[in-house]
């Protein structure tokens, strides 16, 4: 599903430039629940924007599903985006003066998906996430366990190939953290790609694959049995 | 699509309480000061344009060039006559002879005295069909008989009551007229102002003095009122030229000095050399004060949404993440903006409809400003809408271009510079304020001066009693009556007192000299109490003898040096011919001006002119002056049976001159008012997001030891930085633009520095006022909460 070969990325300020992906190679097949882990400042950020096309990389290639999108435009990353790919933060990021309710159906009017056809398909993923009866409040109203689940709910509503999650758990305690990693593997077996970036060894035990970063190079990767 | 956008507009408006009431109550503020002003300017501007032919009719006007070029607005009705009767160009015209005072008797079943002041002409039913008047009843064709009269509604219903007016009769020096129509009142935006019309046939019977009336070139008198319907616009330039060309052969070789010209009747209301009484550079003025005003309420809704910047980024990079375009995102701002616009609009109008009637009695009281079209005032604020809308776009338009999702997930877009842009604002805002604080205490302080300043005379406790046309006896009667009062100091029957918006004068012969000299002189009439009671000073020579048998003048200083130079107290004793009467110079007074200080001294004598002093000026002491004035009517009524009393002291007469200059000086105030109350408005937003946003700061200065009123004078030394950098700007600014002001004044104020350390400190204590309770709050915060609360 993807491909990037010799990928780069510089950050530039007046006086020093930074490489933050150095000649990176990783290949990414349909189906899997990759773990990205590596210290701070070792490029996973950068890796997980460019591969969610938010950001664009510097050289090197980047193959989605077989088509070059390295140097796509705003307006086709865009494109691009909207249909294959769901997001879920750390911080959760939604937005507070939208009910759970309308924070999951969002992606979808990006789409231009009718309003009955949006109402089905939030129902459907917010009963699967169990946060159908806070369908009606506002973000400030949940725990952060629930605002994860209303996250990723939004992330899936438009039926992604693939879901990029930026430390998923960071913010959550033990029990919620294993919940929301609990729905992202149903997700995974269910055939959603999943790249997951994390500082917890526990979290990327439910990953197959661990891809461990070090100064923008791949260094090691372990295959999780 | 529209529904979610105003849902989610709403929502966030509502989550920021606080910040959206500060912009909807500085937007309505603003948009209600723009709409004032609106209402004010198309007031002015519709004058006498509703006319049938108002595009092309004209009045005709002459500028007499002597050493000063002299503007007369107006004409003789020879040559109104010759015009009509020869020009093909000429369609139609109509003529009058206005501004009479008499003394009218009427009633129905009682006859009563009415005194008229000034709202009084001689016309014929031509006037009717130049200009627009609804005929209530009769027909105004009777005008063109003999005593007839023709009345507004109000004046019929002041004579007759309810009775029906066409039919009854009206006297004035007891010859009776018909009232054969009765007309809808003159409109509020019209520069007409007569209410009693009475047919031209019968002026020379109520007053002899215009018999040769109709075939005199030379009678040219500003009552005098000539209009002209030309057939085209076009033809203005020939009939000018061919007007010049009939006047030659009656003034002989004095035709050099004139030149007559036409007036569009639509710009009457606007030349104040002929009469007019708005000028259009105030309403430029006014416009640029609205527009400034509307960009400081503009500037604080941009500022409070930069601010917020931080905070929605977050949120539109999600958005972004999830697929909204920017086009989508920019409709998002754009619908939050027209719903505050809209709200702001409403309580503007409704400002708008308190506030009226209010700055109409107070401010407006002599000439009330009324909205001209409902229909125009209501697409005026939707365009106002419009465009604030459009202004206020083009912020989050750039922004959310040069948007970048990475940075503003991490919150990084704080570090987008918050700083040189929106200290540029406020300074700009608060340029403004100053600006027009300056200006106030100027305009104010040249008001007051122009107001309470004589030169050379002194006006105190004068009162001026209208004595209209009594006889030499009665008047006699009138001053023996008086000797007895013990607390009137001095009379005089004369004519105008100094500064005064009318005077007579004339060129002179002085001495033996052969030729007349080639400057007028301005006339000061009355009678020998002139110079006390206006309190002239005599500075050589003597006063005039009341029972002199020669004629006998005053000059003033600049005259007599204008005839002998630094010999000036030499003229004491030589001849004088102003205009028709000779006599002897017998005194100098001290320079004092007749007109009001916006001209200065003109060369002037003091005399007599039995027939034309239809006033009486009575100086009292001060004391018992209720009793006095009293005593007076009853003397008055006792020696004067067919006059009504009435009285007005000078100063009120003398502020009426400076009309203009005060309302000038009322609108700034309330510009320079809601220009400080929307800058203020616009700080206290900014200072209590900048408190919030760094909240953490000041916990953690907090804990390392910080004081309150260190944490308090940080936060706001930085808002007062930026109103002293305005302050800076404004005073050079200011300076400049309030000194061309002054020049349009011979007499006017120095601008001192105090004026601007003035401004200064009540801009610095506003600013301090709004910042420093929020800095304060903030910093007495419990640092605990605050390193909580990040």
């Amino acid at each position: 599903m993807i491909k990037i070969t010799n990928l780069e990325k510089f950050y530039r300020t007046e006086e020093v430039e930074t490489v933050a992906l150095n000649k990176l190679n990783l290949e990414i097949n349909t189906g899997e629940f990759v773990a990205i882990m590596g210290p701070s400042g070792c490029g996973k950020s950068t890796l997980l924007n460019i591969l969610g096309l938010l950001d664009d990389p510097d050289g090197g290639s980047y193959l989605f599903n077989g088509t070059e999108v390295a140097h796509f435009n705003e307006r086709k990353r865009a494109d691009l985006r909207k249909h294959n790919i769901g997001f879920v933060f750390q911080s959760f990021n939604l937005i507070d003066e939208l009910t759970v309710f309308e924070n999951v159906e969002l992606p979808l009017i990006y789409t231009g998906v009718n309003s009955a056809d949006r109402k089905q398909r939030v129902e459907e993923v917010l009963t699967k996430m169990q946060i159908m009866h806070r369908r009606n409040h506002y973000p400030q109203q949940l725990s952060g366990g629930q605002q994860q689940r209303v996250a990723i709910a939004r992330a899936v509503v438009n039926k992604p190939k693939l879901i990029l999650a930026d430390e998923p758990t960071g913010n959550l305690d033990s029990s919620n953290g294993n919940e929301v990693m609990e729905l992202l593997t149903d997700l995974n077996e269910q055939g959603t790609t999943i790249i997951m970036v994390t500082h917890s060894e526990h979290d990327a035990r439910y990953s197959h694959r661990i891809v461990r970063l070090l100064d923008g190079h791949t260094v090691v990767e372990n295959i999780m049995m | 699509m529209l529904q979610t956008y105003l849902k989610v507009a709403w929502r966030s408006l509502k989550a920021r309480l606080f910040y959206t009431s500060l912009n909807v109550l500085g937007l309505a503020l603003a948009m209600g000061c723009c709409i004032l002003l609106y209402v004010y300017v198309s007031y002015q501007l519709s004058f006498d344009t509703y006319h049938r032919h108002a595009a092309t009719t004209y009045r005709i006007v002459n500028e007499l060039h002597l050493d000063k070029t002299e503007y007369d607005k107006g004409s003789s009705m020879a040559m109104y006559l010759a015009a009509r009767r020869e020009l093909p160009q000429v369609v139609n015209g109509a003529y009058s002879t206005s501004r009479q005072s008499y003394i009218v008797t009427a009633g129905t079943t009682e006859k009563k005295l009415f005194r008229e002041e000034k709202n009084i002409a001689f016309t014929n039913s031509k006037w009717f069909d130049v200009f627009n008047y609804q005929v209530l009843a009769g027909n105004v064709q009777g005008l063109n008989e003999l005593n007839t009269a023709v009345l507004t509604q109000k004046q019929a219903q002041k004579y007759f009551g309810n009775t029906a007016a066409v039919g009854q009769y009206i006297q004035i020096k007891s010859i009776p007229m018909r009232v054969v129509a009765v007309v809808a009142d003159r409109p509020y935006n019209t520069d007409q102002n007569s209410d009693i019309y009475l047919s031209f046939a019968t002026l020379k019977q109520v007053d002899p003095y215009y018999k040769d009336f109709t075939s005199q070139w030379g009678y040219i008198s500003s009552v005098n009122n000539s209009y002209l319907t030309l057939r085209k616009a076009e033809d203005k330039a020939v009939v000018e030229k061919m007007l010049n060309r009939m006047a030659k052969p009656y003034f002989g070789d004095g035709i050099k000095y004139y030149k007559f010209e036409l007036l569009p009747l639509t710009e009457q209301h606007f030349d104040l050399r002929y009469g007019g009484t708005t000028q259009k550079s105030l309403l430029t003025v006014l416009v640029i004060i609205g527009c400034l005003i509307l960009a400081t309420a503009i500037i604080n809704y941009i500022n409070l949404v930069v601010a917020q910047q931080a905070r929605r980024s977050a949120e539109i990079g999600t958005r972004k993440v999830l697929g909204a375009t920017a086009g989508r995102l920019l409709m998002q701002f754009v619908t939050e903006s027209v719903i505050t616009t809209t709200v702001a609009a409403m309580l503007a109008m409704g400002l708008v409809a308190t506030v009226l009637p209010v700055i109409n009695r107070y401010w407006f009281s002599a000439q009330p400003v009324h909205v001209s079209s409902w229909w125009a005032l209501g697409g005026f604020t939707l365009l106002l809408v419009a465009v604030i809308n459009v202004v206020m776009g083009i912020y989050p338009a750039w922004w959310l271009n040069r948007f970048n999702i990475t940075n503003a997930l991490k919150k990084q877009a704080t570090l987008v510079q918050t700083g040189l842009g929106r200290k540029a604002l406020v300074i700009l805002q608060n340029l403004i304020a100053q600006l027009l604080i300056a200006g106030t205490v100027i305009i104010v302080m040249q008001v007051q001066f122009l107001k309470n300043t004589d030169k050379g005379f002194d006006r105190s406790m004068v009162v001026n009693i209208p004595v209209g046309a009594a006889t030499d006896l009665q008047k006699q009667r009138l001053l023996k009556g008086i000797a007895h009062m013990p607390d009137v100091s001095s009379v005089s029957f004369y004519l105008n007192s100094p500064a005064t918006d009318s005077q007579r004068g004339a060129t002179l012969q002085f001495d033996n000299r052969a030729k007349w000299e080639n400057w007028p002189a301005r006339f000061a009439i009355g009678d020998a109490g002139y110079a006390k009671t206006f309190g002239l000073q005599i500075i050589a020579g003597r006063n005039r003898d009341s029972h002199a048998t020669t004629t006998e003048f005053l000059v003033n200083q600049k005259m007599a040096r204008m005839l002998m130079g630094n010999n000036w107290p030499d003229v004491v004793g030589k001849k004088l011919q102003p205009g028709d009467p000779k006599g002897i110079i017998v005194g100098v007074v001290k320079d004092f001006n007749v007109h009001s200080l916006l001209e200065p001294i003109e060369p002037t004598v003091v005399l007599e002119d039995k027939g034309l002093q239809t006033n009486m000026a009575v100086k009292l002491n001060g004391q018992h002056t209720d009793a006095t004035l009293k005593t007076l009517q009853r003397l008055y009524t006792e020696t004067l049976p067919d006059e009504v009393f009435s009285y007005r002291f000078i100063d009120e007469q003398i502020a009426n001159l400076y009309r203009a200059e005060t309302l000038q000086q009322n609108l700034i105030w309330g510009a320079a008012a809601m220009a400080i109350v929307i800058s203020a408005l616009g700080l206290l937003g900014l200072v209590s997001l900048m408190t919030l946003q760094r909240t953490k700061e000041i916990g953690v200065r907090k804990v390392l030891g910080a004081g309150v009123s260190q944490i308090g004078l940080m936060l706001s030394a930085d808002f007062l930085k930026l109103v002293g950098i305005a302050l800076i700007v404004a005073i050079p600014g200011s300076w400049w633009l309030m000194n061309q002001w002054l020049q349009n004044y011979a007499y006017h104020i120095q601008i001192h520095w105090w004026v601007y350390a003035l401004t200064g400190m009540l801009a610095m204590l506003i600013a301090f006022v709004t910042v420093g309770f929020q800095s304060f709050k903030a910093a007495m915060a419990n640092p605990v909460n605050s390193l909580r609360s990040e």
